[in-house]
């Protein structure tokens, strides 16, 4: 795999990231959710972190945006180090977190609010991203009568809506059934097309992976570690058809082995303690 | 050395503010006492050791009818609440005739028809366990067919699937588990209640019982008697809720409960 | 009438007459009916014909009954506004500050099992038979329960919620309260008043059995010492029906509020 072209700038930078939960009595010992962990992730790329459950996948995007704290080590963005939430890094959770009690526009423009954007302004930006996912018909309605994959093109608009430096998404397709999943992929990468994100993906589905991103990083279990990072050769213009490519599917058998072994080593570890 | 440790794991700055919180509660009791006339407020002393003293001798009674109304009335009201809820959702023909005047009793607030039963009982006992008796068939009827009504339907499907052919297997094994914690959280509501129709009851013509201590020393002005009194029935409604807390955890340890 | 107006007022008529409310309607009926009857075959002092319930009630009560409800109405309503007020400000407070909730936790549980009725000799030793005692002692009622249930429901706030309000830029504890938690409540805020207000009813009727000068309890109280069952029973019919309004209401106020909720197909 050829390394990204030079010219392109990094735009967040994982240093030596260490993230230990303190044991809560003497008997349970620290637990180590990372351990150094190094990676970038460049300007406008979607990439993904994927690896066995259990191996912080989500610990670790959590760290990036801030709602955690690490051990040891940093994470800059855009050179500046991710100290607490912000809406400079909008999060895309896997659970509903559409506020239902807010219409589509509501929930569109509740980062922009908060911001004190004047009225006018945000109805511009608001109204552009309903278009955007696809909702224009919408603007009104509440997350209850909206389906599972509707609220979660609310939900992406929602974060575009306050322009982040930086979107992660954590498994956010993840409670969709198959159908909705295929095509949410689809439209998050035609928003990602329209409007470009740097955005940092985690997911165990490794097709998912490999369908969406530019880039996929790979966890061992816990307690994780990078162990490759793969760059994905395809174009920017997918369909549903890549899918059964033998390329695509020549990568999903080498990223399925390169977790399979991370799991088994990782069991051969346990059981050898 | 280890009881020092524990001591320190044990005292969070939860507990000490909690207790700061309670010994100052007191103090503020006690200091107030000293500065307002004792029908008022008086000191924690008096209201202990006073009342104590003065009512030693028909205390145990006291406690003991007040305790057997509240338990009667409510065990009686109760079951036959659960019962009717069953008889209800068992029967369709049942449910529809009893389904108005249920909606009919409810906004009625119990309170109020202890002069009626008075009037048509006399002043015995009666009137007094009927109140609590209706009260608690109220509140279990109610929330014993609300728990029917919301067993899941996938719950249901998948007995019949499994083999409760007839209504009284998937009566006995289905709904019955599954709507014993909402009739224990009605049953948390019907003791409170029991225990404040018990007073309101007693307070109205009695002639033994907390209630009735109660009554007689406001009569005296004797204010001791009144809040050692309150305190009495309060630590009774306090038992009471803890009995039932340790049922709901030994009944209920399925539930699938956040961590408080 | 021309053969298509008839035909709109059937239509109208099956909507409003749905089965559910046709069995209702038709056990009121009913019920009446049995009243009637009974009330022939028993001495007045029982059950009273409706008749005499209503008519004679209001014959002999007429010049009090306007002041009498009008008083009971408003300790009611003002103990309901004072106790929730204090009580969900209280909730709101506990769950902002871990100090002030370290603090009133201990007060709080030791308040909770007292029953409020219990209390009524004392507030009249205290304040009265006036007003104030009543109004105060609704209130502590209401407090102390709007506090649990508040806290409770600020507790039950999916924390998914507060966390992408977080991510979106509400990062002052004050944003998240506005913002959050404060429209996340408050269907579970509603539905626990429609609970208290019933309590208050009952608590207000409690508090003018054994010490008021005017009131609906008032009312039942003196009845009875005269032996006026009717009255008895009308005044009952008052409070209950006061009540079902009240509820109603609550729930009409639910419903407008609460629009965004989803809720399975209720009654």
């Amino acid at each position: 795999m050829q390394a990204p072209s030079l010219r392109r700038e990094v735009k967040i930078k994982v240093r030596n990231l260490d993230m230990v939960y303190r044991g809560r009595s003497p008997q349970r010992g620290d637990v180590a959710a990372l351990q150094q962990v190094n990676f970038d992730v460049y300007e406008n790329e979607i990439a993904t972190i994927i690896g066995p459950s259990g191996c912080g996948k989500t610990t670790l995007l959590f760290l990036i945006a801030g709602l955690l704290e690490p051990t040891d080590g940093e994470i800059l963005v855009d050179g500046e180090r991710v100290v607490g939430s912000s809406s400079q890094r909008a999060v895309v959770f896997q659970q509903d977190a559409v506020f239902p009690w807010l219409t589509v526009f509501g929930n569109i423009e509740y980062g922009l609010k908060l911001k004190g954007t004047p009225f006018s302004e945000r109805k511009k930006i608001v109204s552009h991203y309903i278009d955007l996912v696809g909702l224009s018909e919408f603007e009104d309605a509440y997350p209850k009568e909206l389906s599972g994959g509707m609220r979660k093109r609310v939900d992406i608009a929602r974060c575009y809506a306050i322009n982040p430096a930086i979107l992660l998404m954590d498994e956010p397709f993840g409670s969709l059934d198959v159908f909705t999943k295929e095509r949410m992929q689809k439209e998050l990468l035609r928003i990602w097309r329209t409007e470009r994100k740097t955005i940092c993906f985690v997911t165990h589905d490794i097709e998912e992976a490999l369908f969406i991103s530019q880039r996929v990083i790979i966890l061992s279990a816990r307690p994780g570690i990078v162990r490759r990072v793969i760059q994905v050769p395809f174009s920017e213009n997918r369909d549903l058809s890549l899918r059964t490519t033998n390329k695509f599917q020549e990568l999903r058998r080498e990223l399925w082995q390169e977790i399979a072994v991370g799991e088994d080593a990782h069991e051969r570890v346990e059981n050898a303690t | 050395m280890k009881g020092w440790k524990m001591l320190r794991n044990f005292l969070t700055l939860r507990k000490i503010l909690g207790l700061f919180s309670v010994v100052t509660a007191v103090l503020v009791w006690y200091i107030l006492s000293m500065v307002v006339p004792p029908i008022f407020i008086p000191g924690p002393e008096e209201v202990f050791k006073g009342s104590y003293n003065l009512y030693k001798p028909i205390l145990a009674a006291s406690i003991v009818s007040t305790l057997l109304r509240v338990i009667v009335g409510f065990l009686i009201g109760s079951i036959l609440g659960i019962l009717v809820a069953f008889a209800m959702a068992w029967n369709k023909f049942i449910q529809w005739t009893l389904d108005p005047i249920i909606e009919l009793i409810r906004p009625i607030p119990v309170i109020a028809l202890i002069p009626l039963f008075i009037l048509w009982i006399g002043l015995g006992e009666t009137p007094r366990i009927l109140i609590i008796v209706f009260a608690s068939f109220v509140v279990l009827v109610v929330s014993t067919r609300e728990a029917i009504k919301n067993v899941p339907t996938v719950c249901l499907n998948a007995a019949r699937t499994l083999g409760a052919s007839t209504k009284g297997r998937v009566f006995r094994t289905i709904i019955l588990p599954a709507i014993t914690p909402e009739i224990i959280a009605g049953i948390k509501i019907a003791a409170a209640a029991s225990f404040d129709l018990a007073a309101a009851a007693e307070f109205i013509g009695a002639q033994r019982g907390l209630g009735y201590i109660i009554i007689n020393a406001k009569q005296f002005l004797y204010t001791n008697g009144v809040i050692f009194g309150i305190f009495l029935f309060s630590l009774l409604a306090w038992l009471a809720s803890l009995l039932i807390r340790y049922f709901d955890r030994r009944i209920n340890v399925w539930t699938e409960r956040e961590a408080a | 009438m021309s053969k298509n107006t008839l035909h709109k007022l059937r239509e109208k008529l099956v909507t409003l007459l749905t089965p559910e409310r046709l069995t209702n309607l038709s056990t009121v009926v009913a019920l009446v009916i049995v009243w009637y009857a009974i009330s022939t075959i028993v001495h007045p002092l029982f059950l009273p014909s409706p008749a005499e319930v209503f008519g004679r009630s209001y014959f002999v009560y007429h010049d009090t009954l306007g002041s009498d409800i009008l008083y009971s109405l408003m300790r009611i309503v003002l103990g309901l506004v004072l106790g929730s007020l204090l009580g969900i400000g209280l909730g709101i407070a506990m769950s902002w500050s871990k100090i002030v909730e370290w603090w009133f936790d201990p007060v709080v549980e030791i308040v909770r099992p007292i029953p409020v009725l219990a209390l009524i000799p004392l507030f009249i030793l205290w304040f009265g038979i006036g007003e104030l005692g009543k109004i105060l002692l609704i209130a502590f009622g209401v407090f102390v329960r709007q506090v649990v249930t508040t806290r409770e429901a600020i507790k039950n706030v999916p924390s998914v919620y507060l966390k992408a309000a977080q991510t979106l830029g509400a990062t002052e504890k004050a944003q998240l309260f506005r913002t959050v938690i404060f429209p996340s409540i408050t269907p579970e805020i509603i539905g626990g008043l429609r609970v208290t207000v019933a309590a208050a009813f009952g608590y207000c009727a409690a508090a003018e059995f054994l010490g008021a000068q005017r009131g609906i309890g008032y009312m039942i109280i003196r009845a009875r010492r005269y032996l006026y069952t009717f009255a008895v029973i009308f005044g009952i019919i008052l409070f209950s029906s006061f009540s079902l309004i009240a509820d109603r209401f609550v729930r009409y106020l639910d419903h407008r509020i609460n629009i965004w909720t989803e809720r399975e197909a209720q009654q």
